[in-house]
């Protein structure tokens, strides 16, 4: 272990903490888990009372804090939990794994009068919010199916299009600047049907976190925000199983444990089934129709011993769509490799490597004799080592280094005419590598001051084989680009190289025990791109690496936030100022070709962005009335050479003002209403005001030629969902169910996604204005959902 | 329950909705720009160029012509490398209709500059006239009723592209000599010959010049959409186009998308911006110019079914 040693005199020294080796000092170390099913209790905190400093529990339940020898008061506590209070004596290294228990609601009424911590005060993080699956489930939805990215829209900062829209806006990033990440392994598309629901299984979340800002140096590759989804590790207890039959689709997952609690397993499957129902559709095509999704999620882990874990999760899921002449599909796939080892005492480590697929197919589908079938596919290949040293309870280091292997397949074509197959047409791969170094210091600095500061080092390079291309550069973009040369490059020859330093700093200033000032500075760099060029994100968007061409993408982020608790912590308050500077944003040529295109590139433009904006929350987090009121004011914007006049313009899901507001009311025991309430300004679009005939058909124009010139009319929605858990028949009884009523959009409203303006077909003098909608009805839905 | 689920799942696919609206473009600057459609055609002498301006949507002056005369003529350089200067002559005065003196055959090979001098500003366009696509063959046969067509009879008509890249076509079909489509997409049928060069024209633009005649399109009319039938005589020209009236014809396709493709059609359209242009104004500053010249070539071929 002399490496270990060299690490902690470097550590110590560069801390400033070296006069307390003089001391004799042991490590506290061990898990956090619940009581009921063994589940890592993510970000509970273990306090050292007599020192008023403590450590967080990792991601994967771990602690670890050391301390001079002595008598302490170790206080284990999780939002929602029963808190544990432990006295040791401290003469040796000490392993304490403990197991809290949820709170009930028979001891809700005397935990109410205890006071509430104040976690949202204390920590450091800030732009962060994180959301427990039992708060998701809670919040009404959309045809009474509980949904993760649904849920994440409802909070500052996050916006989407319109119904729709695949993905989800941050802080006025687009949707590709997201890092959705489902254990560990990034999903390029985290939408089921058109954004209607997200890819995760609700059944098999333990966690839900998002960074829009501030985030730790171990997180990077997109700009604007990391949404990290962890899975349930599985009950290590007992046998369960969750479930629910819906209208679009019904679910079911069963966890259990492995080896008397060694390990644990967890299968979790979904399946929509529009389609069953269409074959009795009294209309031939209808018949011959799909409109399906299923996604199947599965972990498992297992103790090797007190040092060693291993964790395998996977997840494949896929959206079918097609009438009898044209279809389209595309699915994700993660699979994620785990290992956690203890170093000696204090130095937890986790190696990652994960394998993640997305592809879309369209075509003739299912049609052998004329075909045209086209399919594009993204892989990737990663290996991560990352180490959490709990140096003592004022300072935990994270470092580690991440390489990531990515394979781009544009486009693949099948043409077969009469049952005659043609040449396969295969247009270039492409392969890129990003690696990157990162590390980061959790600190305290006395009892009301602590910092998070860490550095990130990038390293990215396009790889043979391969082509770049160098464009001309015509005066206007009505002119188009030609290419005036050409390099190619051999087998893993290196194309381009761009390497970038991501400095990341948040500090925390307790003014008192319920209020505090936090601010951070994040810079992130981001290599791969998606090209939409449509209304909103659609699944047959095409990722794309950085090349000559296209330059990485940057963004520098500083925020700045006031957090205000009331009542004995039961309201929490706060308000976060923040802006972001966005370098090599891509936009397009008007009407970009961007599919089978092999010099695309040249249809693509790069500018710069600018979101700024205050995002004000306050949240009642117990009582029979829980919920939140969020209210965003934000800006985003672009500017772009040979755009809209070279000025500024809004982004397409620039909104102005968004707010949102869900209660939810526990009506007695068993029953809960809820409510949410949304408000969003129209986003902006392009269109013109006037017209011209070209032989006789009208084409629309614009004097100004600017982009996203009209706005939308304002977006409004409020749904209400009922739920209704059935009598247990005995309190022992472990069959438990409910019933989910739901309304969405209750006032009947149609939002416009979208207006346009066509010829009216019986006299082409006449223009008509028409707006688009997704969703223009109430859309009523009941859930039987059952656990046991 | 089995059609309580099936209700649900229409209600979803089917609550999306397009409906009419009043836009309000007050903040949008209504400025006039001028409008320019000019066609040179291989083997016509006579050529058109129509200049007229842009009008607000909703105003009911569809296409205004400019109030003041202008200058129109077009330089000729044939592939012998002579050069000649044709001035148009306006129709009637005030109708904005612009011909050319017919003293010469376009050709291909040709190129072609067109110039308008109009209040003060010069404006100009350029286009080649290139080779044509070469026509195979054409037929027809009877086609029984289907489900949801009548019965009638389709044209096959088969063309290809020659070798060599860069080259682009335009189709358009007549019906007993009325040109004849359905809608924006199939009026505006182009092709590039990118991944097809030295191929016959794909499936989807040959089988183009039939009338959909399909009873569940959107905006059936029996009249206009049924199949032909006997004694109907039908012409197809494919003219070749540069990569400039290309992009034009393509751009306003796109355009139009959003006003199409079924419920979700919508989600799929770019931003509308304002269709590519080969017309430019010499002061880039100056007035804003829209619309098309576009000298091409042509191959013409045609069958009566009887």
């Amino acid at each position: 272990m002399s490496l270990k040693k060299l690490l902690n005199i470097a550590l110590l020294s560069l801390l400033g903490i070296g006069e307390m080796l003089a001391q004799t000092k042991y490590t506290i170390n061990g898990n956090v888990k619940d009581i009921a099913n063994g589940e890592g209790l993510i970000g509970a905190t273990v306090t050292v009372k007599e020192v008023k400093a403590g450590a967080s529990v990792n991601e994967y339940g771990f602690y670890a804090i050391t301390l001079p020898e002595g008598t302490y008061t170790l206080v284990y506590s999780y939002i929602g939990y029963v808190k544990i209070e432990k006295v040791v004596s401290l003469t040796s290294n000490l392993k304490m794994d403990i197991e809290l228990a949820e709170i009930s609601i028979s001891t809700e009424e005397v935990v109410v009068k205890a006071k509430k911590e104040n976690d949202n005060i204390a920590n450091v993080e800030m732009s962060t919010n994180k959301l427990d699956i039992n708060t998701i489930k809670k919040i009404p939805a959309l045809l009474g199916e509980v949904d993760v990215i649904r849920s994440i829209i409802l909070l500052p900062g996050v916006s989407t299009v319109g119904e729709g829209a695949s993905g989800f806006n941050v802080r006025g990033g687009a949707i590709d600047q997201n890092l959705v990440l489902l254990d560990e392994a990034p999903v390029y598309n985290s939408s089921h049907l058109f954004g209607f629901f997200s890819i995760f299984n609700p059944d098999a979340v333990k966690e839900v976190k998002l960074f829009k800002g501030g985030m730790p140096a171990q997180y990077g590759g997109r700009l604007s925000s990391v949404l990290d989804v962890r899975m349930k590790e599985g009950n290590s207890k007992r046998f369960s199983a969750t479930g629910g039959v819906g209208l679009i689709f019904s679910r079911l997952a069963l966890e259990g444990p492995i080896n008397k609690g060694k390990g644990s397993f967890i299968i979790a499957g979904r399946r929509s089934y529009g389609d069953l129902f269409l074959a009795f559709a009294p209309d031939e095509d209808l018949k011959k129709s799909s409109l399906y999704f299923y996604d199947l999620s599965t972990k498992l882990n297992y103790k090797l011993n007190d040092k060693n874990q291993v964790f395998l999760s996977t997840y494949m899921g896929r959206d079918k769509f097609g009438v009898p002449a044209f279809g389209f599909n595309w699915g994700n796939s993660t699979t994620t490799f785990r290992w956690n080892h203890v170093f000696g005492q204090k130095l937890f480590s986790n190696f990652t490597a994960f394998y993640s697929n997305y592809d879309y197919e369209l075509g003739t589908l299912g049609n052998s004799v004329d075909v045209f079938n086209w399919k594009s596919r993204l892989i990737n290949y990663s290996a991560k080592y990352e180490f959490s040293y709990f140096i003592n309870p004022n300072n935990t280091l994270t470092f580690g280094a991440q390489t990531i292997y990515y394979e781009f397949r544009p486009a693949t074509i099948n043409v077969k005419s009469k049952g005659v197959g043609k040449p396969e047409i295969v247009r270039p791969y492409k392969y890129a590598l990003e690696s990157a170094v990162y590390v980061g210091n959790d600190q305290k600095i006395g009892t009301r001051f602590s910092l998070n500061y860490g550095l990130r080092f990038s390293y990215y390079t396009l790889l043979g084989a391969g082509s770049t291309f160098d464009f001309n550069s015509p005066s206007s973009l009505r002119d188009p680009k030609k290419v005036i040369g050409v390099n190619t490059f051999k087998n893993g020859e290196v194309m381009v190289a761009y390497p970038n330093i991501e400095p990341r700093f948040s500090a925390k200033y307790e003014l008192n025990d319920v209020s505090s000032l936090k601010l951070s500075y994040n810079r992130n760099a981001q290599y791969i791109h998606l090209l939409s060029n449509t209304a909103a994100s659609v699944p047959l968007d095409i990722w794309t690496p950085s090349s000559n061409n296209i330059k990485p993408q940057i963004a520098n982020q500083m925020a700045l936030g006031y957090f205000r608790n009331f009542k004995e912590n039961q309201y929490e308050f706060s308000v976060e100022g923040f802006y972001k500077l966005l370098e090599n944003q891509l936009d397009f040529i008007p009407y970009a070709n961007l599919l089978i295109n092999d010099t695309l590139e040249k249809e693509v433009l790069s500018g710069k962005g600018r979101a700024y904006g205050a995002e004000f929350y306050l949240r009642k987090t117990q009582g029979r009335l829980t919920g939140w009121l969020s209210y965003t004011l934000s800006r985003t914007e672009r500017k772009v050479t040979g755009l809209s006049m070279d000025q500024w313009y809004p982004s397409r899901f620039d909104k102005l003002h968004n707010i949102t507001l869900v209660g939810i009311y526990k009506i007695k025991d068993r029953m809960d209403l809820s409510c949410n309430t949304t408000f969003g300004s129209g986003t902006p679009m392009t269109i013109g005001s006037q017209k011209f005939y070209v032989d006789g058909v009208m084409v629309g124009f614009d004097y100004s030629e600017k982009r996203n010139n009209y706005r939308i009319p304002p977006y409004f929605r409020i749904d209400m969902s009922f739920t209704i858990q059935n009598k247990k028949k005995k309190q022992e009884q472990r069959w438990e169910s409910e019933w989910v009523f739901s309304v969405y959009n209750l006032t009947n409203r149609s939002n416009p996604f979208t207006v346009y303006v066509i010829q009216d077909a019986n006299n082409a003098a006449i223009a008509k204005g028409y707006k688009f909608s997704i969703f223009a009805s109430v859309i009523p839905g009941i859930t039987y959902n059952f656990k046991f | 329950m089995k059609k309580l689920i099936y209700l649900f799942v229409l209600i979803l696919s089917l609550s999306s909705c397009r409906e009419q609206l009043e836009l309000d473009f007050s903040g949008n600057d209504n400025t006039a720009a001028l409008v320019v459609e000019g066609y040179v055609t291989q083997g016509e002498p006579i050529s058109m160029v129509s200049l007229r301006l842009t009008s607000p949507y909703f105003t009911n002056v569809p296409s205004p012509v400019p109030n003041t005369v202008a200058y129109v003529l077009f330089r000729r350089i044939d592939t012998l490398g002579v050069s000649l200067i044709d001035t148009l002559k306006e129709k009637a005065l005030g109708s904005g209709d612009y011909y050319s003196t017919g003293n010469y055959v376009p050709a291909v090979g040709d190129k072609y500059q067109l110039e308008i001098s109009y209040k003060g500003e010069i404006f100009r366009a350029d286009s080649k006239i290139h080779r044509p696509a070469v026509v195979d063959s054409v037929g027809f046969e009877f086609q029984a009723k289907k489900v949801t067509a009548p019965q009638g009879y389709k044209v096959r008509f088969s063309a290809r592209d020659l070798p060599g890249k860069g080259e682009y076509y335009y189709f358009e079909k007549y019906k007993n000599g009325q040109k004849y489509y359905e809608t924006i997409q199939d009026k505006f049928t182009v092709w590039e010959d990118g991944i097809t060069d030295g191929l016959t024209f794909p499936p989807p633009v040959l089988f183009g010049i039939n009338p959909s005649a399909n009873e569940d399109k959107p905006g059936y009319d029996e009249n206009k959409d049924t199949p032909y039938t006997l004694g109907d005589s039908v012409t197809v020209k494919v003219f070749s186009i540069d990569e400039k009236t290309f992009l034009f014809y393509s751009d306003i396709v796109n355009q139009a998308s959003s006003a199409v493709g079924g419920p979700l059609g919508p989600l799929f359209a770019p931003p509308s911006d304002n269709v590519r242009t080969n017309l430019y104004n010499l002061n880039s500053e100056g007035t804003k110019i829209a619309g098309l010249f576009s000298a091409r070539g042509v191959v013409t071929t045609g069958i009566k079914i009887k």
